[in-house]
């Protein structure tokens, strides 16, 4: 009887132990190799500028933005048509590298490589990627957007919503459209407190959140009616959340472009896991080296 | 050599009672308390080794029996013997209904006694791979909140969950769309509750269920990986009888009664408070519930006919207000559920030839909408099937199984957003037919030959043959033998989302179908008298096993809509192709019945694919690997455990405590870490830099073992003509923190960014407590 009751006792004291506690992870140095990361695009009929090669790092890593730049790197961009290659330099005040000289023009529809070498942690890297910049075509069509000044949730005479949008038409070769949407006074002062949400940015912040988030927001969509005609991008009004003027950035991207955006954002799963994104980079290298045709639209969100 | 087989064949095939006078005896055999039939009861005689066992109808049949004088038994764990002398004179048929009596009373729990036959004779008689386990013993585990068959299933070896947060099964690696669930004969499809958090399957309601981990025979197909076979209850026949439970989270009821002579229903509900529940604690939580009813009716026509109705219907209904205050404020709202019905005619045709006809369907329907977004998202699934299956006793020791299948599917997904329009409609038709043999050389020896032929109507047709074979050897007297191999193949693709509903599609002119082949091997041991050890191992190799990508990037509309958004009508691009293997080992230590009673069991297991385009091709581990898993379960009368350590007899109680225990112990699950982080932004005039995660190689790594303790404590007191139960179970009652993924997070301050990592947990501890009530 004593015999069976201290067995009894002893399994389940095992196993009740063996259930208690807590549990940790490590990511430690092992899970790390040094890349180059890169960081830039190429617009037709502008100077190549703001390119920027920075350095991934280990998790844990405390990371000094001043001193994430490898300004000693080299830098060179091919026109892969001309096969003439071109230098680039490192800017200190941008942290990024830039072509000075006036014998480069982007052009539409030609193709660009981008050799990266440098060293990261003693390892020399070398990376590179090849962009095809979107033909010309790209234009916002003003009379069928609804931009300029307009009442937060604006309604028509019948009630219905008057939703900001923006009408263009396409660029041939373009992966896809990119609609950029930046609130340019963005603070807690502009912040549209009457939002259908009753969401109150001071409770965000407090809980770390970041204004960026609601400052900066997208739309994006594959090519459409490449038929002819005008495509249409609206601004839903849950993509507005300041009151005053918004810089609207609308981008004809390459394929390293949609990739990189849609994936390098992405990378966890709802379940935890993490996958691959896709970047078009061979070599040591990660991030994106990409083009776009773009065109500008301004907008005003009043307060009733 | 040809003389020689002929000659073998037809000594086994016991042909000389061709030329002799013989009879038979065959029939039904019913639970005498309430009517039900009993499926896997022993029917066998004293002085000749001749016997059978009920099928899942309750139907035996015993032919060739020579003319004469027997002594007929009839056994069945948990009923005292049926015996009856019995004259057969030639050529006489003796048609049976034999009712069994339950040994105990207190039938309420699983502290029953033990089958007269040995425990090695019933392990033979059931199939390779196939599971026995009884809706107490689903009840008396320690549950999360509700007691639930899919999580109840996870303890037992070679099924595995996903995470806590899922009632989802992978068994013997394969992923959860790779199992049939069939209820009452029909498929369900989405058999998810809460958000994956339970299963739909109340199991008061359920009578009996079947779980074939592999390897089963033709009857069943279009499924990689195994089959979930439930029938529920047919009702009490003699009878009114109700069960019911309440919780601090849900209330359920089910009752039974006899419609006259001739047959009965049943029916059983359950609604979720959940949501009201959470509001006592927490502000700003979506109204949320769930309810499933069940009806079934019997009718029992007469001694060849028996008629069966059954009806399900259950829904979730989510709806949050994101500002109750505002009159524009965003609405959202979910629903989604499963009906089913079916009517199966069950006819003999005469005492050699049994059958069950099905006409069955089953629906699952889902809504989904934000008004603010103005997104809308129809998913639904309709199923029609007709079939039928014959059992025909050819000779004592040979008989045949046969069937078809006839099935409508229709599945439609439907999203309308700003975006576009996905609309996938698909209409497919399935056509199946089998037929299997069942040869006993030897009362030693169970071979079971079968062949399954698919006929799948899609754009593209598919044309299948599944063959399939079983044998079973009695070693000893204690130790038997068994294998089993076959082809299964699958032309459904299940897209995943985790806590809501999955979408399923087809195989079709993008998509082959999925296949797989299994081997098994398996080893069986009567420790003692209803004590058994069971070992089996398995490979499994599979093809065309389709996983959904990661983005959805490279998707071409079909056609534009007058606003100009893009609709999606192709399947074309949605899912990745792959490989793959599972292999393993597994071992089961049962002691089924008494007043202690459990198992032990341990799995080694391993699972790879290979996934084109990913990984560099090179094979990887899945999530659900785990490479060992440990289980044990016990269930205690503890009164009655008690007197056994002292030496003392059973003893019946009007009062009793029942304590239960479940612990698990497995590796960590394969996982994908973050190699590096970088800094960026994502659109290049937004000045918006962040730190982006930068991954390792696919599931590199494994995440901390997993481990959990469950405890259960019921008070059971036994009144004239009803039970009172109270209980209080504790889900991980050690609170282990068991990690189910890594959080990474970053704090930035004077220009510098830390980044922290943090771990996502299973669940912590969960008290449940609730009382159980019969009537």
């Amino acid at each position: 009887m004593k015999k069976f009751a201290y067995s009894f006792i002893l399994i389940f004291t095992t196993l009740l132990l063996s259930s208690c506690g807590k549990t940790s992870v490590t990511i430690d140095e092992r899970t790390y190799e040094p890349n180059i990361v890169i960081n830039g695009y190429l617009y037709p009929e502008k100077p190549v500028s703001n390119i920027q090669i920075t350095r991934n790092f280990p998790i844990g890593t405390t990371i000094d933005k001043n001193q994430i730049a490898l300004s000693e790197a080299s830098v060179n961009l091919t026109d892969i048509e001309t096969n003439i290659v071109y230098e680039l330099t490192y800017n200190p005040n941008t942290f990024a590298y830039e072509y000075i000289k006036e014998d480069l023009e982007i052009d539409y529809g030609k193709s660009y490589r981008l050799d990266i070498s440098a060293n990261i942690d003693n390892s020399d890297l070398q990376a590179s990627s090849t962009t095809t910049v979107p033909e010309k075509g790209l234009e916002i069509d003003r009379e069928n957007s609804i931009f300029g000044d307009l009442f937060y949730r604006e309604t028509d005479e019948t009630g219905k919503l008057i939703t900001p949008q923006v009408a263009y038409k396409q660029s041939e070769n373009s992966a896809f459209y990119l609609l950029s949407i930046s609130a340019l006074n963005a603070d807690i002062h502009t912040f549209i407190y009457e939002n259908p949400f009753g969401l109150d940015i001071n409770d965000v912040l407090e809980e770390d959140g970041k204004i960026e988030n609601f400052q900066y927001r997208v739309r994006w969509t594959r090519p459409e009616n490449q038929n002819g005609g005008f495509s249409i991008m609206e601004i839903s009004w849950f993509q507005i959340w300041f009151y005053g003027p918004y810089r609207l950035v609308l981008y004809a991207g390459d394929e390293n472009f949609y990739h990189f955006y849609n994936t390098h954002r992405n990378v966890q799963n709802i379940d935890g896991n993490l996958h691959e994104p896709i970047f078009h980079i061979d070599g040591d290298g990660i991030g994106v080296f990409g083009s776009a045709v773009i065109d500008t639209l301004s907008l005003n969100i009043l307060k009733k | 050599m040809t003389k020689r087989l002929i000659l073998f064949l037809f000594l086994t095939l016991n042909i000389n009672i061709l030329f002799a006078q013989t009879g038979s005896i065959s029939g039904f055999v019913f639970d005498q308390s309430n009517g039900e039939s009993l499926s896997g009861a022993n029917i066998y005689f004293e002085n000749i080794p001749v016997g059978s066992v009920t099928n899942t109808s309750g139907y035996f049949v015993i032919s060739d029996i020579p003319p004469g004088a027997y002594t007929l038994i009839c056994s069945y764990i948990g009923y005292k013997d049926f015996k009856d002398d019995i004259t057969l004179n030639d050529d006489e048929s003796i048609k049976l209904a034999i009712q069994l009596e339950p040994a105990l009373l207190e039938t309420e729990t699983v502290v029953v006694t033990a089958d007269s036959e040995r425990t090695a004779l019933l392990l033979f008689r059931k199939d390779i791979s196939k599971i026995n386990i009884s809706p107490m013993e689903i009840k008396n585990l320690p549950a999360v909140v509700e007691s639930d068959l899919l999580r109840a299933l996870q303890s037992l070896p070679g099924i595995l969950p996903i995470s806590d947060y899922s009632s989802e099964i992978y068994v013997r690696g394969g992923t959860s769309d790779q199992n049939l669930y069939l209820i009452d004969g029909a498929d369900v499809y989405n058999p998810e509750h809460a958000f994956g958090l339970f299963s739909t399957f109340n199991t008061d309601a359920i009578k009996d269920i079947e779980v074939s981990k592999g390897g089963f025979s033709a009857e069943y197909g279009g499924r990689l990986s195994s089959v979930l076979s439930i029938t529920n209850l047919d009702g009490n026949r003699k009878s009114f009888e109700g069960t019911g439970e309440i919780s601090l989270l849900s209330a359920k009821v089910t009752l039974q009664t006899p419609i006259g002579q001739f047959g009965s229903i049943s029916a059983s509900y359950r609604r979720t408070y959940a949501g009201e529940t959470a509001k006592l604690f927490y502000d700003d939580i979506p109204d949320y519930y769930f309810y499933d009813g069940h009806i079934k009716a019997f009718f029992d026509i007469n001694a060849d006919n028996k008629l069966s109705l059954s009806f399900f219907n259950g829904k979730d209904d989510l709806n949050y207000n994101f500002n109750s205050t505002a009159p524009d404020a965003p609405l959202l709202h979910y629903d989604w559920g499963n009906t089913t019905g079916s009517l199966r005619w069950t006819h003999v045709f005469n005492p050699n030839f049994f059958s069950n006809f099905w006409f069955t369907v089953s629906s699952f329907a889902s809504n989904f909408s934000i008004t603010e977004a103005d997104v809308e998202e129809q998913n639904d699934l309709f199923d029609i099937s007709f079939k039928g299956q014959g059992e025909y006793t050819l000779f004592q020791n040979l008989s045949t199984k046969f069937g078809f299948e006839l099935k409508n599917l229709e599945t439609t997904y439907q999203q309308d957003s700003p975006r576009g329009i996905i609309d996938l409609n698909r209409q497919r038709r399935f056509y199946t037919g089998y037929l299997s043999f069942i040869w006993n050389p030897t009362p030693d020896w169970y071979i079971e030959p079968g062949l399954r032929y698919n006929y799948f109507a899609a754009e593209k047709d598919f044309q299948d043959w599944a063959p399939r074979l079983a044998a079973k050897y009695r070693l000893t007297e204690t130790i038997n033998l068994k294998a089993s191999t076959g082809i299964y193949y699958q032309y459904l693709n299940k897209i995943p989302r985790p806590f809501i509903a999955d979408i399923w599609t087809t195989s079709d002119v993008n998509y082959n179908r999925s296949q797989a082949t299994h081997y098994i091997f398996g080893f069986q041991k009567e420790i003692a008298n209803n004590i058994s050890l069971e070992i089996e191992t398995y490979y499994k190799d599979y093809k065309n096993l389709y996983s959904l990508k990661n983005y959805f990037l490279d998707f071409e509309p079909s056609a534009y809509d007058s606003r100009g958004r893009p609709i999606y009508t192709e399947t074309k691009g949605l899912f990745d192709r792959g490989d793959g293997n599972s292999m393993g080992v597994e071992f089961l230590f049962r002691k089924r019945y008494g007043t202690i009673n459990g198992w032990l069991a341990y799995s080694l297991a391993r699972t790879e694919y290979i996934v084109d385009q990913i990984n560099q091709e090179n094979p990887f581990e899945p999530r659900h690997d785990r490479t060992h898993v440990i289980n044990a379960v016990m269930n205690m009368d503890i009164r009655n455990s008690l007197r056994f350590l002292k030496g003392e007899g059973y003893k019946y109680d009007r009062a009793k405590w029942l304590f239960g225990m479940n612990f698990v112990y497995s590796s960590g699950q394969p996982i994908t870490l973050t190699s590096s982080t970088y800094y960026s932004n994502s659109a290049p005039d937004q000045d918006f830099y962040q730190l982006f995660l930068y991954p390792t190689a696919i599931n590199n790594f494994r995440l901390p073992a997993y481990s959990r303790l469950d405890l259960s404590l019921t008070y059971e007191h036994h009144y004239d003509s009803w039970i009172l139960a109270p209980y209080i179970q504790i889900f991980n009652i050690g609170n282990r923190e068991n990690v189910w993924f890594i959080q990474y997070e970053n704090e930035e301050t004077e220009g510098k960014i830390v980044q922290t990592v943090d771990t996502f947990n299973m669940f912590p501890l969960l008290p449940t407590i609730g009382v159980r009530i019969k009537f």
